[in-house]
């Protein structure tokens, strides 16, 4: 019982505290800091609370009131602001419009619009702004009302501006298959690197260890723009210079292949291979480790490792082609999904967006080494680059 | 003075000022910019005003509540689940990117190259190629090639794809900084520094002098 009673003692209380301590804070003359994602455009700092004329928290935003935002009843002034319509389709246009009111002292200094995603537009003159729109945010009224003493307002109109519909994905035009012979040999990154086979690009370039490993087509899209379309920038209103990807050119065209070294194709090597191995041979004239090995001394262990490193790669290529139609690894979807931009940081994000992907792609990947093919070690005969050897090769 | 009275001035007393501010319309604006960004960033998978805040944008924020942003969105992407959306993930690093850029609006915010280095230091999949990007667009060339030279040096995925960047991107700084990766011999990982062989192979550093 005596809780009981206390409880409601202490809820009395402090309503009452409330109110003598606002009351204790409400400035002497009209000022107003209107809050919009922690940007106060008006005149009060950041570390005040919102503050409208008369009373803390008292309206003065536009939330709720069907796009318009007009100061409280209990201030000197009834200018509006209104955004007609405030629930817009994508593309759709809104139409602003400040109105002074009855009081003579009142000036619209611009128009600014403040993004979801950090767009900013502003607009110096003009009682009306409209335009079309393709990102939600604040439309935002500069006011300056007064005589003498003079209070800046900013005064917000909430838009929210539906998603753009429809959709981008290269999930059903991404491909990769085994190479045929001569495909992406000159990817091939020295032999002391010991690499038996790859998985790359179908474009992807020697005379650069990132061309090599490219995965994506383009290569890469450094001095390269046309990979990437873009929609025209909005020409007018809020959303003046916005602009968004509408499609591109991009894509993934994987090859897997075997070095050209370990294939039937592969280079002849004139050095003599010495012992057995030589009089096995006979009169062959063309020995490359393909025919030794078949040929000269048949190796099962010889088909066995290039069937491995087909395997091999063939994981890598299946891995890669999994993560591509991924969202993480989805460049297109990934395109789609930027917000509207400025147009030169919209090539930014997109770029971006590239290197996003392909490093995911790329990582994955390559993380089926030790997640999927088995290491194994194979004994034939090899050149190492200077003679004939016997050593064995692991795959891994 | 009744015990009422007493009882509500202690109450006035004692009450956080800022819970007298407070109303509906008022909360979420009167959270910290950090607050405000992650609440943007995990709703909608939008960035808010993050890059105003970074740029320091109409000088409303202080140098501690930039750093706050620029933490929460590190964290934000180091934590990144697919629950968060890839929207997010993008609209994260492309803030800390476009924060250190000369251009825009406001100045650059110089603590985000540390910022993208971190994430790309965690190594995930996801985000090491949107945070190598930022490094490498750093505006200062120098910044890029020591980031990149470092997490070319450290054990980690992030290792091979900096060796990649320095040779590709980074013009004769970055090329420079391999070649003492080479002569040194401490690329991060063995995927890297085979990466490095071949460069060395392709540019004919192999017979560069090594350190005694």
């Amino acid at each position: 019982m005596l809780r009981k009673s206390w409880i409601a003692c202490y809820c009395a209380l402090i309503a009452l505290s409330m109110v003598a301590c606002a009351a204790g804070e409400e400035p002497t003359a009209p000022s107003v800091a209107v809050y919009w994602n922690g940007i106060d455009a008006g005149t009060g700092s950041n570390n005040d609370p919102p503050a409208t004329c008369g009373s803390p928290g008292a309206e003065l935003n536009s939330s709720g009131v069907g796009g318009q935002a007009r100061l409280a009843q209990e201030c000197a002034y009834d200018f509006k602001v209104t955004c007609q319509p405030s629930t817009l389709t994508w593309g759709q246009t809104t139409h602003c419009e400040f109105d002074k009111g009855s009081s003579g002292v009142v000036q619209l200094l611009g128009w600014e619009f403040r993004g979801a995603n950090n767009q900013f537009v502003e607009h110096p003159f003009g009682v009306m702004w409209s335009g079309p729109m393709l990102e939600s945010g604040n439309v935002v009224a500069k006011v300056l009302a007064g005589s003498g003493n003079q209070v800046r307002y900013t005064v917000p109109v909430a838009l929210t501006v539906r998603p753009r519909a429809g959709g981008m994905s290269w999930a059903g035009s991404i491909g990769g298959r085994m190479g045929q012979p001569g495909e992406l040999d000159h990817c091939f990154r020295a032999w002391s690197t010991l690499e038996a086979g790859l998985v790359a690009g179908q474009s992807c370039a020697s005379g650069s260890t990132a061309l090599m490993s490219a995965l994506f087509t383009p290569a890469t899209y450094l001095g390269d723009s046309r990979w990437v379309t873009t929609s025209q920038p909005i020409a007018f209103g809020p959303n003046k210079g916005l602009a968004v990807v509408v499609a591109s050119s991009a894509t993934m065209q994987l090859r897997a292949q075997v070095r050209k070294l370990f294939r039937s194709d592969g280079d002849t090597i004139s050095d003599p291979i010495g012992s057995l191995a030589e009089q096995a041979c006979g009169s062959i004239a063309s020995r490359n480790i393909y025919s030794v090995n078949n040929t000269c001394v048949p190796n099962a262990q010889f088909s066995a490792f290039v069937s491995a490193v087909w395997q091999h790669e063939g994981y890598h290529l299946s891995v890669a082609m999994q993560e591509a139609a991924s969202p993480l690894g989805d460049l297109h979807a990934g395109l789609f999904a930027l917000p509207p931009l400025e147009i030169g940081t919209l090539r930014i994000a997109a770029e971006q967006v590239f290197d996003f992907a392909h490093g995911h792609v790329s990582l994955i990947a390559k993380g089926t080494h030790t997640s999927h093919a088995q290491p194994a070690t194979f004994s034939f005969i090899w050149h190492n680059g200077s003679a004939w050897v016997n050593l064995p090769l692991s795959t891994f | 003075m009744g015990p009422v009275w007493l009882c509500l001035m202690l109450c006035c007393l004692l009450m956080p000022r800022e819970s007298f501010a407070q109303t509906d319309s008022s909360t979420i604006e009167s959270r910290s910019p950090a607050a405000q960004v992650m609440q943007g960033l995990r709703a909608k998978g939008v960035s808010g005003n993050s890059l105003f805040v970074l740029r320091g944008f109409r000088n409303q924020w202080t140098r501690r509540q930039q750093d706050e942003v620029a933490d929460s969105l590190t964290a934000f992407v180091i934590d990144w689940t697919p629950r968060d959306g890839v929207r997010a993930l993008h609209a994260a690093v492309l803030t800390l990117t476009l924060a250190s850029r000369t251009e825009g609006y406001g100045t650059r915010y110089a603590g985000a190259g540390a910022r993208l280095q971190r994430i790309a230091l965690s190594g995930s999949s996801y985000s090491l190629g949107g945070a190598m990007y930022g490094i490498v667009h750093l505006p200062d060339t120098t910044e890029s090639v020591r980031i990149v030279e470092d997490l070319a040096r450290r054990p980690g995925p992030a290792a091979e794809l900096a060796v990649e960047e320095l040779e590709a991107r980074l013009g004769e700084r970055g090329l420079a900084a391999l070649r003492k990766l080479h002569i040194e011999g401490n690329a991060g990982t063995a995927r890297a520094r085979a990466t490095v062989a071949a460069v060395a192979h392709m540019r004919g550093w192999e017979n560069a002098p090594r350190p005694r």
